[in-house]
């Protein structure tokens, strides 16, 4: 069976050269290994790759969603695999284009074991014989407006400067983060501040875990 | 005008009724002025017993001051005073200095007369009546003294935080990366030792989970409150502001207070002049207020031309008027210049060198209040400017942290536990080794990526970096940034991020692969920026997002989004006002 060839994207050396390595280990080709997303799509199109392992942030400009897209543009067969520390990508930018056709999302914290990972690759690259699925459904519990105002949370901002921030009302800030609450079960009680207790959550989703 | 009143009224009835080092300080005037000042004041030998009488009527005045302070004000504390206990404090502060006077000058022989005299009349009236102009005088001087030292230490107090004098953002920075750096220092040197103990236990197995909790801990715990402090900054006072300041600014900035001083001179000295006088006093009072009006008027102008000399012309003044109004009382009482009252005519005149000296006391007291109220503003405008800088700053600096942290930390952390976890599986001790000793070697060099904190990047950098990034997804373009004038760092910053927005916008949902931006500096502190993308027209999103939020923030309402009217896909344009004035402030 001819080795499946792989292209690994990932703005840290380090992850880069450690994920390529654990992949070669599991029987991949991996033809070529990227920093950014110029790089990447000059390599894939001298390399045509079948999947390319995309990191979801690549720092400043485009994410891993654009890169698949403009990868797809020119290489309609490739299988896309995204390894990413957010649980929900609208975590790490609002208004992100949907996730192409028969990509597979993967939260690196969810990845106990390589052959996981080796198992959802095999299984992206069978996008190119035929496996045209729609876009990857990521499931979450929360609207697009609960995402924005627990991001803004998290980052400290008041109910007055998120409702400035998202031209909405103080007050329908005031009842998202009630329902917020109520969705991770954080009781309203002197004993901890409910507010800490969502940006916690936030990081939680974004990957960052707090103690206890 | 009802405000005033009601300030004045509310420092009279306040606990400032009786400030009883004001009293100390007017107490020799007193003195002075009810011997100089007294209309019976004659003979040169009988001064000693004058001055005695002065002190000892003073002496049992401060009684009934001691006794009002203490036992009649005192449960008003917190309350207003009454206004009745303040006017019988009054007219009992005139009877008592009036009466005591009198009885003295009669014990020591001034007086030949009986006990009831017109001569106590006159006494009693005229002490009410400067009673009448001290009492209410010194409370509002020492209340408004008193309110603005509040306000000022209150400044002060609101400044500690936020005032950051010849602080510039670069030295800021520099200072916050420095404290970042020794926080992340901190992180690492953690996660140092919880490798060294696995190293030396040799039971990394179930340790991984550990360190990054120990990661998580640490940032969280560690590095947020340590962000904080770096927010605190010592406390400033400008300017002690005691009396002793309010009395020299009073003769520094209002030293001939005419307006106040002619019709209270007038009010209190007619008494007196018509008692000794009758109806020629009114003749001699109007040449008094003349003489008054035209020297006080002279001293202001000289003063203003030849502020260097003030002391000295401020002096010269009060001597020339003093001896003008002597000389012009002799004149026209004795039409004498030179005789021996001309020495009493002038001594006479010490009411009115204290009544102008309060004068100008209580002008600039009322004037610094208007001064101290600019100040206050400018420094709240101020400090509201640092307050949205040091924001901003603290959010880009915690957001590079957040960054650095959960992107490369814990990137790494993670890919360094699925090679030990590989290298488990495969039971090559050697190699799962090798890689904690790469993550140690990693650790003691912090990565290599602190010294990305020191990095200076300029705003050509910064565009140039967006360019480079969307190489090969998107072709940009960006014309006239080399000369731009924009000197704040945070306007920079939100044109680099706005920018990187609409060419992502451009991508995401115009499907654009060309994009070109265009800066025009339209004058000194407008910036025009142009953003052209050969995509679809509904490239740059009009929903209530990401997008137009930060174009919101950046120019107000100063941008608009069209159909590009030279060609296919969009055109956008943002306006942006490079100084960070309060508008902008306010916005960012």
């Amino acid at each position: 069976m001819n080795q499946l060839k792989l292209i690994v994207v990932e703005d840290d050396d380090f992850t880069l050269f450690t994920l390529s390595a654990t992949l070669k280990a599991s029987g991949f080709d991996v033809v070529a290994e990227a920093k950014n997303a110029g790089e990447a799509v000059s390599k894939s199109l001298e390399k045509r790759p079948d999947v390319a392992l995309l990191d979801l942030d690549l720092g400043i400009g485009p994410t891993g969603v654009d890169l698949s897209i403009a990868l797809r543009k020119k290489l309609p067969n490739i299988g896309i695999v995204f390894l990413t520390s957010y649980k929900d990508p609208r975590l790490l930018r609002s208004s992100l284009p949907e996730l192409p056709a028969g990509s597979i999302f993967l939260v690196k914290q969810d990845i106990t074991d390589s052959s996981l990972l080796e198992i959802k690759v095999r299984e992206a690259a069978l996008y190119k014989i035929g496996n045209k699925d729609k876009s990857p459904v990521i499931e979450s519990e929360f609207t697009d407006s609960q995402i924005e105002t627990l991001k803004l949370l998290a980052e400290g901002l008041s109910n007055g400067e998120i409702a400035k921030r998202r031209f909405v009302t103080e007050k329908a800030i005031e009842v998202t983060i009630a329902r917020l609450a109520k969705k991770f079960d954080i009781p309203y009680d002197a004993a901890s501040n409910q507010r800490v207790v969502l940006a916690k959550k936030v990081f939680e989703l974004m990957g960052i875990k707090h103690d206890k | 005008m009802i405000n005033r009143i009601k300030n004045l009224f509310s420092s009279i009835t306040g606990e400032s009724i009786i400030p009883i080092n004001l009293y100390l300080i007017q107490t020799p005037f007193i003195i002075i002025f009810s011997v100089l000042g007294d209309p019976e004041f004659s003979e040169f030998g009988n001064l000693a017993k004058q001055f005695q009488a002065a002190i000892y009527s003073v002496i049992i005045t401060s009684f009934i001051v001691i006794f009002y302070k203490y036992i009649i004000f005192a449960p008003y504390k917190k309350n207003t005073v009454p206004i009745t206990q303040i006017i019988s404090y009054i007219l009992i502060l005139g009877i008592v200095k009036g009466g005591s006077t009198y009885f003295f000058y009669i014990q020591f022989r001034l007086h030949d007369h009986g006990f009831f005299h017109w001569h106590l009349i006159v006494k009693v009236l005229s002490a009410i009546l400067v009673a009448l102009w001290f009492v209410p005088t010194s409370a509002w001087i020492y209340d408004s003294i008193k309110k603005f030292q509040n306000l000022r230490n209150d400044l002060m107090t609101q400044s500690v935080k936020l005032k950051l004098e010849n602080l510039s953002y670069k030295k800021l920075i520099e200072e916050s990366k420095f404290t970042l750096k020794n926080d992340i220092q901190d992180i690492f040197t953690d996660i140092r030792k919880k490798l060294d103990e696995i190293q030396e236990n040799k039971t990394f197995e179930n340790e991984w989970p550990k360190i990054a909790e120990i990661l998580r801990n640490v940032a969280i715990n560690k590095v947020r409150p340590k962000s904080h402090q770096l927010w605190e900054q010592p406390t400033r006072h400008k300017e002690k502001l005691s009396i002793w300041y309010f009395i020299k600014s009073a003769i520094n900035l209002n030293p001939f207070p005419w307006k106040i001083v002619i019709p209270i001179f007038t009010l209190t000295a007619f008494i007196s002049m018509y008692y000794n006088y009758r109806n020629f006093s009114f003749l001699l009072l109007l040449n008094v207020v003349i003489i008054i009006f035209i020297m006080y008027n002279l001293g202001n102008f000289i003063l203003k031309k030849w502020e260097k000399f003030n002391l000295f012309i401020y002096l010269t003044i009060f001597s020339c008027t003093s001896i003008l109004l002597a000389l012009n009382l002799n004149i026209m009482l004795s039409n004498e210049f030179l005789d021996k009252y001309l020495l009493n005519n002038f001594f006479g005149i010490s009411w009115l060198w204290i009544l102008t000296f309060f004068s100008s006391l209580l002008t600039t007291v009322n004037l610094s209040k208007q001064n101290l109220i600019e100040e206050v503003e400018s420094s709240l405008n101020q400090q509201k400017i640092h307050k949205a800088t040091l924001s901003q700053l603290e959010k880009r600096i915690n957001s590079k942290l957040a960054k650095f942290l959960h992107g490369y930390v814990q990137a790494r952390l993670m890919s360094n536990a699925l090679r030990i976890e590989n290298a488990d599986r495969e039971h090559d001790t050697n190699l799962a080794n090798q890689e904690i000793d790469k993550l140690a070697k990693d650790l003691s060099q912090n990565f290599g990526i602190l010294d990305q904190f020191d990095a200076e990047v300029s705003f050509a950098e910064e565009l140039e970096k967006i360019k480079s990034s969307w190489f090969g997804i998107c072709e940009i373009e960006i014309l006239g940034y080399k000369n731009l004038s924009i000197d704040e760092m945070i306007i920079k910053d939100f044109i680099v991020d706005a920018i990187s927005e609409a060419v992502a916008n451009s991508v995401r949902h115009g499907s654009a692969d060309q994009v070109q931006v265009i800066f025009n500096q339209v004058d000194q502190t407008l910036l025009e920026i142009s953003i052209k993308d050969n995509g679809t027209s509904e490239s740059q999103s009009t929903n209530k997002g990401m997008g137009t939020e930060i174009f919101n923030l950046l120019c107000g309402n100063n941008w608009k989004l069209m159909k590009n009217p030279s060609g296919s896909g969009s055109l956008l344009i943002l306006k942006v006002d490079t100084s960070l004035d309060q508008e902008v402030i306010g916005r960012l």
